[in-house]
C-alpha cells in the first residue's frame, strides 16, 4: 500500500508551519494515525505534508490559572502518563487511556484527533462535558472556539483553510468523572461513548454533566437529564423517562459496526448503569468509585 | 529525501521518497527483514518497533518522519549471537506458532521489561492489545512475557490471574 507521492516539510516552529500551509497545497500531519491510513488507501492524496512533529511549542502541558492547556501535539499516551493531568483532570487521562492501543497512543495526538473529528473519537464527549475550548491559529489571528461549536459533524470541524489547532484549554472541574466506551474489542472505535461529570454535596447531585459521543452530529449534552437530576437526591428512576426521550432524539452513527437504533440502546443502557452505580455508591460516600467494576467505570476526582 | 537514523545501535542513512513507510525502509532499504508486515492498515502490530524507546507501528509512520530517531527492531534484541531474555522466554514457553506476530510481540516485551518492574497477566493483556496473534496463541505469549519478567527481574514478575 503506497500513498501517492508528496513533498515533505518539517518546520521547527509554528510560524514556519503556518507559512507552509498558507497556499492551501499542504496538509498538516500530526501523529499520522488517521492520516497515514487514509493516504495508504488513497482516500486522500495531499500534494505536500507539513509535519508538526518537531514543533516544541505544541507539546506543552501546563496549568494557567484555573485552566489546563494541552498542546495539539501532546500524544494520547502522554496524556495518560502526565502527572499534571492526573491531578488536574483525571477524566481526560481516563478518556485517552481507552483510545486504540499503546502503539497508536504513542503516536496519535489530541490535536490530530480533534482536527480529524472521527465521530467516534474518545475525546469529543469528554471535552464537551468539561466545557473545553480549542485554540486555533492562522498567520493573521488566533481564535478560541468552544468545544460545543468546534465539531460540526463527522470529520467536519470549524477549522478553516490554513488554520492550525494549537491547543486545548480545559477549565478545572472540581468533581468526579466517569467515562464509558462501548466497543466490540477494547481497541476498536466506540459504538457508544458517554462521559459523566458530577459532584455529590451532602448526598445531592451537583453540576451533573452528561455528554454522549459516536453520533453523526458531533457530541451532545443530555441537558434534560442533567436538569432533572441536578440538585436532587440520586434517584436514577426519576430520570429514566427523560433519558428515554432524550436518547430517542439522538442521531448516532449508523454503519456496519452498529445501527442507529442499536446504538441508542447502548447509550441508554450506559447512562442508566452509570446513574445506578452512582446511586448505589450514595451510602458510602467517597467510595463511589468502588461501586464500579472494570476499566470504563473508574472515576477520577 | 535524506533519512539518517540509528537502528539497533548502528548509524544508517539513505535517500528515499517521502511516501516510503518506515516499515518498508527497514525491510527493503536497510534489509532488516525481521520486522513483519501483517495488515499494513495499522491494526495488527506485526510491524512494531521501538522509536526513541517507545513502541510504534512502523507501517503508520513515514521513514522521513523517523529522521534523527533511534530505532530498535527484533534484530536488535540478541547479543553476540545469544538469544535475549525475551527471545529465550518465547522459545521455552512455546509462544510461537507461525511466528508472524512474534517480532512485534518480542519488541513489545522488550519495551515492557524496560518500563515496568512487574505486570499482572491482566495488565500484560492490556499492553499487547495492539499486537494481534492470528494463530491466537495468546496464552503461551502471555506466559512467555510473564516468564521474561521473572527471568529479568527475579521471581517478582509473577502475579496470579487467569
Ligand atoms: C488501530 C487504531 C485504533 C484507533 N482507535 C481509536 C479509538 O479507539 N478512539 C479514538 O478516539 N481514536 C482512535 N484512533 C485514532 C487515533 O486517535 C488518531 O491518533 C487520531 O484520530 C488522529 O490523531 P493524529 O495525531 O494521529 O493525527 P493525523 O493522523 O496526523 O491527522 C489527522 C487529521 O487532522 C489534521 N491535523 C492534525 N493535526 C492538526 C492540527 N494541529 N491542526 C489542524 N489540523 C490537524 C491532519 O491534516 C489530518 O487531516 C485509532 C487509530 C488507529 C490506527
Ligand atoms: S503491519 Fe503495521 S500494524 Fe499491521
Ligand atoms: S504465532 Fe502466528 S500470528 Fe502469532
Amino acid at each position: 500500500m503506497y500513498p501517492s507521492n508528496f513533498e515533505y516539510y518539517r518546520p521547527s516552529n509554528l510560524n514556519e508551519a503556518l507559512e507552509l500551509l498558507a497556499n492551501g497545497e499542504c496538509r498538516p500531519i500530526a501523529g499520522g494515525q488517521s492520516l497515514v491510513p487514509l493516504m495508504k488507501l488513497r482516500i486522500v492524496a495531499p500534494k505536500c505534508l507539513v509535519d508538526l512533529g518537531r514543533i516544541e511549542s505544541l507539546r506543552t502541558i501546563a496549568i494557567e490559572g484555573d485552566v489546563l492547556k494541552v498542546g495539539a501535539m501532546v500524544t494520547h499516551e502522554e496524556i495518560v502518563e502526565s502527572q499534571i493531568i492526573e491531578e488536574f483532570s483525571p477524566v481526560l487521562a481516563l478518556t485517552a487511556e481507552s483510545i486504540g492501543d499503546l502503539q497508536v497512543r504513542n503516536r496519535g495526538t489530541i490535536g490530530g484527533s480533534l482536527a480529524h473529528a472521527d465521530p467516534s473519537a474518545n475525546y469529543l464527549p469528554t471535552l464537551l462535558a468539561l466545557e473545553a475550548e480549542v485554540v486555533v491559529v492562522s498567520p493573521l489571528a488566533r481564535r478560541v472556539v468552544p468545544m460545543a461549536d468546534f465539531v460540526k459533524g463527522p470529520y467536519t470541524t470549524d477549522l478553516r483553510q490554513g488554520e492550525l489547532l494549537e491547543a486545548v484549554m480545559i477549565p478545572r472541574y472540581r468533581g468526579r468523572g466517569i467515562v464509558e466506551k462501548f466497543a466490540i474489542r477494547k481497541a476498536d472505535f466506540a459504538i457508544g461513548l458517554v462521559t459523566m461529570l458530577y459532584k455529590v454535596i451532602e448526598g445531592k447531585l451537583d453540576d451533573l454533566r452528561l455528554a454522549v459521543g459516536a453520533l453523526a452530529t458531533g457530541p451532545v449534552r443530555l441537558r434534560k437529564v442533567e436538569e432533572k437530576l441536578r440538585g436532587g437526591e440520586l434517584n436514577p428512576k426519576a430520570a429514566e423517562d427523560v433519558l428515554k426521550e432524550e436518547v430517542a432524539l439522538l442521531q448516532p452513527v449508523d454503519d456496519i459496526h452498529g445501527g442507529a437504533e442499536y446504538r441508542r440502546r447502548v447509550i441508554f443502557t450506559l447512562v442508566k448503569r452509570m446513574l445506578e452505580g452512582l446511586a448505589r455508591g450514595r451510602d458510602n460516600e467517597g467510595q463511589v468509585e468502588d461501586q464500579w467494576g472494570g476499566k470504563g467505570g473508574r472515576c477520577g476526582a | 529525501m535524506k533519512v539518517k537514523l540509528r537502528i539497533n545501535g548502528e548509524e544508517r542513512e539513505a535517500d528515499v521518497e517521502p511516501r516510503l513507510l518506515l516499515v518498508h525502509f527497514i525491510r527493503d532499504v536497510l534489509k532488516l527483514k525481521g520486522t513483519h508486515v501483517g495488515c499494513e492498515t495499522g491494526h495488527c502490530g506485526a510491524c512494531t518497533v521501538l522509536m526513541d524507546g517507545k513502541p510504534i507501528k512502523s507501517c503508520q509512520v513515514f521513514a522521513v518522519q523517523a529522521d534523527g530517531t533511534e530505532i530498535i527492531t527484533v534484530e536488535g534484541l540478541e547479543r553476540d549471537g545469544k538469544l535475549s531474555v525475551e527471545q529465550q522466554a518465547f522459545v521455552d514457553n512455546f509462544a510461537i506458532q507461525c511466528g508472524y506476530c512474534t517480532p512485534g510481540m518480542l519488541v513489545m516485551t522488550r519495551y515492557l521489561l524496560g518500563k515496568y518492574e512487574k505486570l499482572s497477566r491482566e495488565e500484560i493483556r492490556e499492553k499487547i492489545h495492539g499486537n494481534y496473534c492470528m494463530c491466537t496463541g495468546y496464552v503461551q505469549i502471555i506466559n512467555a512475557i510473564e516468564d521474561a519478567f521473572r527471568r529479568a527481574k527475579g521471581s517478582e514478575g509473577k502475579e496470579t490471574g487467569s
